[in-house]
């Protein structure tokens, strides 16, 4: 009966010791281009836990990118850097939390 | 045909020649620049380049009539160069006995125009073959 509790107990183990899912939205300007909204997300899913949830494009050239992603990998801050990096503005969106 | 009028064709049929490649040369680059946004960057995030030029690039969207236009006026004129039939006095110029040339010169602005086409079609199709 100890190795069976043992054993379930390591079985959660990992489970307890994962990080939380975070949601941050971003507000990326200058998408001039047909691909531009696709580059920008490339960019993006390049960082390890990052998946694109939702993308709404704007009226004046922007978009709003929903992101998903491990917080213990990355941080809004590194998002912003990897979407500046490619030449694009980018700031996070009112309501963005994690 | 005096000596005289030979070396004058020779020499027309050079500079016609060199403007047909000049049109070719044209023609590539304005495939080139027509590339330049969208597909060009998209590979190039793609294969994992990064840098703020990506954005650079992607702004040129705003002139693409102005590169379509140059890309069409050179290939225009180098298919008219690569196809037009050789006038059998004009073969005495070399024209004739260079077919290979004009085949590359063919190839070569049948090259452009595909990837002038498909830059064309790239707004159109991208929706349909790319995701987030």
């Amino acid at each position: 009966m100890k190795h069976l509790l043992l054993a379930a107990s390591l079985s959660f183990a990992p489970v307890a010791l994962q990080a939380e899912e975070a949601e941050t939205r971003l507000h990326v300007t200058s998408l001039t281009c047909p691909s531009c909204s696709y580059i920008v997300a490339a960019t993006l899913k390049r960082i390890d836990t990052v998946e694109i949830a939702e993308f709404a494009e704007g009226e004046a050239e922007d978009g709003l990118y929903v992101l998903h992603y491990d917080d213990a990998v990355t941080n809004p801050e590194a998002l912003i850097a990897a979407v500046t990096g490619v030449g694009y503005g980018a700031s996070l969106a009112t309501g963005s939390g994690s | 045909m005096t000596a005289e009028t030979i070396e004058t064709e020779r020499r027309t049929g050079e500079r016609s020649d060199r403007s047909g490649w000049a049109a070719t040369g044209a023609g590539v680059l304005g495939a080139l620049a027509m590339t330049s946004c969208c597909i060009l960057p998209l590979v190039l995030v793609s294969l994992g380049v990064t840098g703020v030029f990506i954005g650079q690039l992607t702004a040129l969207y705003a002139y693409k009539w102005v590169t379509f236009s140059f890309a069409a006026a050179a290939l225009s004129y180098g298919f008219w160069k690569a196809y037009r039939p050789v006038p059998a006095k004009d073969c005495g110029t070399g024209a004739c006995a260079r077919p290979v040339d004009r085949d590359l010169m063919r190839g070569l602005l049948w090259g452009a125009l595909a990837v002038v086409l498909l830059a064309l079609a790239f707004p159109y199709v991208a929706p349909r073959i790319l995701t987030f």
